[in-house]
């Protein structure tokens, strides 16, 4: 294994990897009773059409990563859930639009078992056709859930508005009809394409000696057999640069209305870092002018241009990229025109010397605040990894951030396709 | 944890630790809950963590914390048992990691907040009110939006004694305020509520102590903590109330006679591990597991409340078959008809959870105000004793007294009436 120390932060971390592909990361907290450990693949629900090197295009129903992870975790052989249980370790798993982690956390001081049991279950899939049909009920229960909840059922409708075929237009959990039209054969086909070691990350965080654990690893890996790993890209039909559906009116059971403005960006590059680093210009343009540090934003509110639940993001990834502004008003009309004005101003604007360095303090504590918490760390490193940097060359990422980088991306900015998303009181309310 | 007295009614309490990158400072006032003017208090917090004299505007307030790297400073509100509890909460980095004295900062930036609060400019001070009264309308309207959370309000509202005064407040009360009161219960809290302050990191001790009383010369008062609270409801009774929303939301509340202080915590906390608190309990693994009727379903032991809250939210199609698997449940667990493997393997998980209590900063500080208050001295390592101790018949003892007093129901609009079921 490699050993990476970082002195500023006074952090060690191990990098290593299996012969058959898998590779493990270990970060060493010895004053800490908890190890965490995440065992995860970059594979999400926007993986939902994959194609192979040969250009065949495989197609599967929404929803069926999310669907994957509520079957693996519980095989039809034993109860996962009440092993770890029995060791003494929590474990849960969730699925977001582009990847699937499981992880356990406990404050055993050996976890050799639990450790072996995470990889044991991730890595074998056994189902049968009537737990599959069990699951959906839960699954669509779980949908019903989220629908519910104004807050987030605003987020998910901006993504629908805003584009034609990509993915994103889906729930991460997919919808009623997707979830019951999903078979057993489709989870299988899933689970042994994608989860390969090859395409797989393990991550721990933990007091335990790191080196203990690597042979822990490697001596579990190497008493299994896989098939030789196919690469899959994620399919994607070619999406137009306008938005699906400009105006989008939903009515709801809510005291307060809730307005979104979101905004489809073009995707000009390929190059990961380029995006990421373009995802951060963004962020701290927005959250410099959207926000408290921005003199004018006590005046907003008492203008009422903005509520004080105002919030904006912004997103840059491998295939989408958006901005969306939310806020509850019963005055759509006035809130977009505000947004779109201060959009506007930007332009002059964008970021100076002062607003970036403040912003880059904020961010150099809010990254050492990831040390905080095992947990944290895990999840973190896995998502840097994935974009082939770790949490440190993150920094280095925000701090090479300049004002003219930030001039240069938001004056080539296309603000022009936009929807707007509104969530009403329904008409007669109990 | 290193305790002083620093006067009368206000303690500071200190945990050295390296593993942490920051500092954790908490500055606690908490007083008898009597459900009077609570509203206030929820004010309190908005008006406080929004500016302060020194940092008179929004932006200042943002420019400090991103000096101090991302510090942050919160005023949150809390209601435990009989306590009203507002706890300003700070984090900021621990000055070693870029060479500078960070904590003398923190103390400074939490004194300006709770001691020169924006009272002391009428002007700022009543333009900054009304922002404040126009949060909490949106509170309490997003709270209402939310329908797990507006069921929850609802029964604690139905249940009634003290239950009833840890709901939140209306929007009539919002209205009614003043900003004269206001001033009031400002005071209230700075010269009467008892103080308890908490440093959570790789500090000096004496260089803390020195802080405090550098910077918070609070004066004494007489403080009489109750925590603990044995809710009690003569009769049962069920609601049902409908709204437009795509699923019903379940909440019952049992009373238990059980507290934190009770003898048989322990038997408590583990019987209702396995009705329904874990994956592992038999709620989960009944109604969710076995027979896939929701996606969520929970028992909460309100340890220093005497309830125990079970919610779910479901097709309403199956609330007769929900109702009797949650009933079944109980019994099994009233009966010991449960195996020795779950009572062990819930005992496991409470085991690991109290020990990886001891990695999260907000935890420490709340299991030694915790202590602090009921007087429990037990280590964990004696907790996680009488874990060990825990038998069936202890469980079955301890959940003799669990009776189901309130079930709320807010169903899918169409499936039924507002009415008294």
């Amino acid at each position: 294994m490699i050993k990476h120390v970082n002195d500023t932060f006074e952090e060690t971390y191990y990098e290593g990897r299996c012969d058959n592909g898998l590779r493990v990361v270990i970060w060493h907290k010895p004053d800490y009773h908890t190890s965490s450990c995440l065992f995860a693949v970059p594979y999400g629900s926007l993986d939902l059409k994959q194609i192979d090197q040969k250009g065949n295009v495989i197609c599967m129903p929404s929803g069926i990563a999310h669907f994957l992870e509520h079957k693996l975790f519980e095989s039809d052989h034993s109860d996962v859930m009440e092993e770890f249980s029995k060791l003494g370790c929590n474990v849960n798993a969730f699925t977001s639009y582009t990847e699937t982690c499981y992880y356990f956390d406990t404050s055993a001081p050996d976890i050799d078992d639990p450790l072996e049991l995470l990889l044991d279950f991730v890595q074998s899939l056994n189902i049968s056709e009537a737990s599959v049909e069990k699951e959906k009920g839960i699954i669509d229960q779980e949908l019903q859930m989220y629908l519910q909840m104004p807050d987030s059922r605003i987020v998910f409708e901006s993504f629908k508005a805003l584009y034609h075929h990509h993915p994103l237009r889906n729930d991460i959990g997919g919808d009623h009809d997707s979830v019951y039209a999903t078979t057993k054969q489709q989870l299988e086909a899933c689970y042994h394409m994608n989860y390969h070691p090859c395409n797989m990350f393990l991550i721990i965080a933990t007091p335990i000696d790191p080196e203990h654990l690597f042979k822990v690893i490697n001596d579990n890996q190497k008493r299994k057999q896989f098939g030789d790993f196919i690469p899959l890209a994620r399919y994607l039909e070619i999406e137009p640069k306008t938005v699906y559906k400009p105006n989008v009116h939903i009515k709801m059971d809510v005291e307060m209305p809730r307005v979104a403005l979101a905004i489809k960006l073009a995707v000009n590059t390929d190059d990961i870092m380029k995006k990421l680093k373009d995802e951060w210009i963004l962020r701290m343009i927005l959250e410099t002018h959207f926000s408290s540090m921005n003199a004018d934003f006590q005046k907003w509110i008492d203008e009422k241009k903005i509520s004080p639940l105002f919030y904006c993001d912004n997103e840059n990834a491998k295939d989408h990229a958006l901005m969306i502004f939310v806020d509850e008003t019963a005055d759509a009309q006035a809130f977009v025109a505000f947004i779109l004005e201060q959009l506007q101003l930007l332009r002059d604007k964008t970021i100076d010397e002062q607003s970036l360095a403040q912003m880059k303090n904020r961010h150099f504590g809010s990254v050492m605040r990831i040390f905080n918490r095992v947990e944290n760390i895990t999840i973190q490193h896995f998502r840097n990894m994935v974009n082939g940097l770790d949490i440190f060359e993150l920094l280095k990422l925000i701090e090479s951030i300049s004002v003219e980088d930030c001039y240069a991306l938001y004056q080539n900015l296309d603000l022009s396709h936009q929807a707007v998303i509104v969530i009403d009181k329904n008409d007669e309310n109990c | 944890m290193l305790d002083y007295k620093i006067v009368e009614g206000v303690n500071l309490h200190i945990a050295k630790t390296p593993k942490f990158k920051d500092v954790n400072i908490e500055v606690v006032f908490s007083k008898q809950l009597d459900g009077v003017d609570d509203v206030y208090y929820y004010g309190l917090c908005q008006f406080m963590e929004d500016s302060c004299m020194l940092y008179d505007t929004k932006q200042k307030v943002s420019d400090i914390l991103d000096e101090l790297y991302g510090a942050k400073l919160n005023v949150k509100i809390e209601k435990r048992g009989q306590l009203l509890i507002l706890r300003f909460v700070s984090s900021v980095m621990n000055g070693k990691f870029v060479h500078k004295d960070l904590l003398s900062e923190q103390f400074k930036l939490l004194a300006a907040f709770i001691l020169q609060p924006k009272f002391y400019d009428d002007s700022k001070g009543r333009h900054l009110f009304a922002e404040m009264k126009e949060i909490l309308r949106l509170n309490i309207q997003a709270i209402n939006d939310n329908p797990a959370s507006y069921a929850s309000v609802r029964a604690n509202e139905i249940f009634g004694d003290m239950l009833q005064k840890h709901c939140i407040y209306s929007l009539e009360d919002v209205e009614k305020m003043s900003y004269e009161l206001l001033y009031q219960k400002y005071q209230e809290m700075i010269q009467s509520m008892a103080i308890d302050i908490f440093i959570v990191g790789d500090v000096d001790e004496r260089c803390c102590l020195k802080q405090v009383k550098e910077n918070f010369a609070f004066t004494e008062r007489k403080t009489n903590k109750q925590l603990v609270y044995l809710n009690e409801r003569e009769d049962a009774i069920e609601i049902c109330e409908s709204r437009k929303v795509t699923q019903s939301n379940l909440v019952q509340l049992y009373t238990c006679q059980k507290v934190s202080t009770s003898k048989d915590y322990a038997s408590m906390i583990i019987g209702n591990g396995i009705f329904g608190m874990l994956p592992t309990s038999l709620l989960f693994q009944e109604v969710r597991e076995k027979n896939s009727l929701c996606y969520s379903i929970y028992a909460d032991f309100k340890i220093y409340d005497g309830i125990i809250k079970v919610a779910t939210s479901f097709d309403i199609k199956q609330r007769d078959r929900i109702e009797m698997l949650i009933a079944e449940q109980l019994k099994k667990v009233k009966d010991g008809a449960f195996s020795e493997e779950l009572l062990n393997t819930t005992k496991q998980m409470y085991i690991n959870n109290y020990r990886q209590s001891e990695d999260s900063a907000a935890s420490i500080i709340w299991n030694a105000f915790r202590e602090s208050i009921i007087h429990d001295e037990r280590t964990t390592e004696q907790i996680i004793k009488d874990i060990a101790a825990v038998s069936k018949q202890s469980i079955q003892e301890a959940f003799k007294d669990v009776t189901l007093k309130v079930t709320y129901i807010l169903v899918q609009e169409g499936e039924s009436h507002d009415q008294t079921c």
